[in-house]
């Protein structure tokens, strides 16, 4: 049984999918699935008129021409052991496969007390309670339509739960790993639902990494709740085969107090997207956006962010750099909301493109919604190519000139990864914005 | 053999002649200054010597140990041994001082037939010309010249002509912004560089720096050429007497 994506009549083909999903006997479970699927039927795939996707939609195109599988029915994909393109990480360790937790390849022997590492769909089946309430809370399906589908599917991901108080001590490290088994694209969709107690702390890193020749699909959804005063590190790091189509959609709620700290790195794949909502709802709440992403060949990649400031004293920033090379295609669409009475708002947010070529392109739309009169509010959008003096001071110093570029090129991004606090991932991110370099001399 | 010979030379920036015959010979272990007014072409000399893109080579040769350099790329001459020490150091954000110092000693090594340097053996020369500097060990990790002082910037140039070992040096108009103490540094740095078989053009409008860097020829540059030369004491009669005479004869 395949889905073609580009008929609505798939959300039928898709439902009929739903007994076979794990607690099909929790009527709040299968409701939200159907919500979920009305709510992506109502929207269809993005067309030219979605605003929202107007730079992304003849990309996601793709998705309509190509019969994709679900996961739950393509097989089983086997992965020995993981890759070597993942970073090795010293810390705790959950692996999805598919979309589905692979015991095998995870490690979370030694997490401490008041930290819960669950697979999503054990718990579902162990604990459903904990799960009614807070699975599907944050998502809002209107705003991101790749949610709605994938949640209409939702079976497999990671729950993250940490204790009011609780400190991690190493950080978790989840690694989505997406692999057709058989000839027919696959389609998975990672869910990770994180709710960090009240003053805790932690630091997560979420790998993707889609394998193989063949394409597939990943649609990741994420709802993280930041409880007052807690402390989220965040980074993901997506690092995709040529062929690879990615939708990620992203909820975050940060209550009083709390910090939302996090970081993206994009690299590989055929087309990309982090859809990103973050609501400040409480006062003196924080959130920050960074990212690098290096896009080559004919790779497109977007990053939408909707950073909603609902009560006052909230300070965020976002502040992206992307590297756009051959026929490569960059999307930074970056909204902020200042909701009426959200006073002393701070929300900063700066975009950066380097042009390696002509036929590079970028597309950067900042939008600020601004209802509150006592704010301070900034966006910068910068697009330009490599500084000729700055080449000219490098090659005047000995570096051959493909060697200065690319050290001008790591520069830029590496620039933003330095914001990066956690040495041992910073290291990661260091090492593989290189390693991107270094691919491209090859070939060049 | 003359380290640097430089044979009527002739260029054009867009279409315009700057430099009108400039002849110039400099013996190994030699400091030569290059004193004149504004907007005469002394800068435009120095970036042609370091390859600088945007000039037009019309006539005329520049000679490295004999070698005519003109079809040699600005990395070939600077690993061949030419320095040049910018007028204003260019800032780049994201590259640490540590990291770019190690790539052009290394593009130099390579250059010479050797291997890439030992990582703990960078540390150690580096740490140690840093000292000998009086450059701090966080001034290292900080980006190239990002937020450095002008003093600061001009100390890094040292430091880089410290550790990669120029035959030739010139120093485009060094003391411009910078005040007494950071003048000394430089030139202590510079004159603990002079050796026998290394030269220098320090290009300036100012004597005050001759003082400390005392040269062994002074040429007075003028309408696109070398119009006189002398020794120290030309310096000083420039000082008096400055450049009318010069100019109005060009």
């Amino acid at each position: 049984m395949s889905v073609v994506l580009s008929e609505i009549p798939v959300v039928t083909a898709v439902t009929g999918l739903s007994p076979v999903l794990p607690g099909g006997h929790l009527p709040w479970l299968t409701g939200l699935r159907q919500a979920a699927l009305a709510a992506f039927q109502r929207q269809g795939l993005p067309h030219r008129r979605t605003e929202a996707f107007k730079y992304s939609f003849a990309a996601l195109g793709v998705l309509g021409k190509l019969d994709f599988v679900p996961a739950l029915i393509a097989g089983d994909a086997t992965l020995e052991a993981l890759p070597a393109a993942l970073p090795a990480f010293d810390g705790h360790k959950v692996v999805l496969l598919n979309g589905s937790y692979a015991p095998h390849l995870s490690d979370r022997a030694a997490l401490p007390a008041g930290v819960e590492v669950q697979p999503l769909a054990s718990l579902l089946a162990r604990q459903p309670e904990r799960l009614e309430g807070l699975l599907g809370s944050l998502v809002q399906y209107d705003e991101q339509p790749f949610a709605a589908l994938a949640s209409g599917l939702v079976d497999d991901g990671v729950v993250v739960l940490l204790e009011a108080g609780t400190v991690l001590d190493r950080p978790l490290h989840i690694v989505a790993i997406t692999l057709t088994p058989g000839d027919a694209p696959v389609m998975a969709q990672p869910r990770l639902l994180i709710k960090a107690g009240a003053g805790s702390a932690a630091t997560i890193l979420e790998s993707h990494v889609a394998l193989g020749e063949t394409e597939t699909l990943s649609l990741p959804v994420a709802e993280i709740l930041v409880e007052p005063n807690a402390h989220l590190t965040h980074v993901k790091v997506r690092n995709d085969t040529a062929r690879a189509l990615h939708v990620a959609s992203r909820t975050v709620k940060v209550l009083a107090g709390g910090v939302y700290q996090a970081f993206a790195l994009s690299l590989g794949g055929a087309v990309a997207r982090d859809d990103i909502a973050v609501e400040l709802a409480g006062e003196q709440a924080e959130a920050h956006l960074n990212g690098a992403y290096a896009a080559r060949d004919y790779q497109h990649m977007d990053t939408t962010i909707h950073m909603d400031h609902a009560v006052p004293n909230g300070r965020s920033s976002q502040v992206y750099k992307g590297v756009l090379a051959d026929h490569g295609r960059g999307v930074f669409q970056g909204k902020v909301t200042v909701r009426k009475g959200a006073q002393h708002t701070d929300g900063q947010q700066l975009h950066k493109a380097l042009l390696l070529s002509e036929s590079a392109e970028v597309d950067v739309k900042p939008e600020l919604k601004i209802y509150a009169d006592d704010v301070t509010c900034s966006h910068g959008a910068a697009c330009g190519e490599l500084d000729d003096e700055a080449l000219f001071y490098l090659r005047a110093r000995g570096l051959d000139e493909a060697t200065a570029r690319d050290l001008l090129i790591e520069g830029f991004l590496d620039d933003v990864v330095e914001q990066v606090e956690n040495d041992a991932i910073r290291t990661v991110l260091a090492g593989l914005v290189r390693a991107w370099l270094d691919a491209r001399q090859e070939v060049a | 053999m003359a380290l640097i010979e430089i044979q009527n030379l002739h260029a054009s920036v867009d279409g315009k002649e700057i430099l009108k015959g400039v002849d110039l010979v400099i013996e190994p272990g030699t400091v030569h200054a290059l004193m004149g007014p504004n907007g005469t072409g002394k800068s435009t000399l120095s970036n042609i010597i370091s390859g600088r893109p945007g000039y037009q080579v019309t006539e005329g040769r520049i000679l490295l140990n004999g070698e005519d350099i003109a079809d040699m790329e600005p990395d070939q001459r600077a690993n061949a041994g030419i320095f040049l020490a910018f007028q204003y150091p260019v800032e780049i954000p994201g590259v640490a001082s540590s990291t770019f110092l190690k790539a052009a000693i290394n593009a130099k090594r390579r250059f010479q037939g050797l291997g890439e340097i030992d990582a703990m053996e960078f540390l150690k020369l580096v740490k140690g010309k840093a000292k000998e500097l009086g450059i701090r060990d966080d001034m290292l990790k900080r980006p190239v010249n990002v937020g450095f002082s002008g003093g600061e910037k001009k100390r890094a140039d040292i430091l880089q002509m410290a550790l990669l070992q120029p035959q030739f040096a010139i120093l485009d108009e060094t003391d411009s912004g910078l005040d007494i103490d950071a003048l000394r540094v430089v030139s202590e740095g510079v004159n603990s560089l002079r050796t026998a078989e290394r030269s220098f053009l320090v290009i300036t409008h100012y004597q005050r720096l001759l003082s400390y860097i005392v040269p062994d020829v002074v040429h007075v540059f003028a309408g696109g050429k070398i119009v006189r030369s002398g020794g120290p004491e030309l310096a000083e009669e420039l000082e008096a007497k400055g450049y009318a005479d010069y100019v109005s004869a060009a």
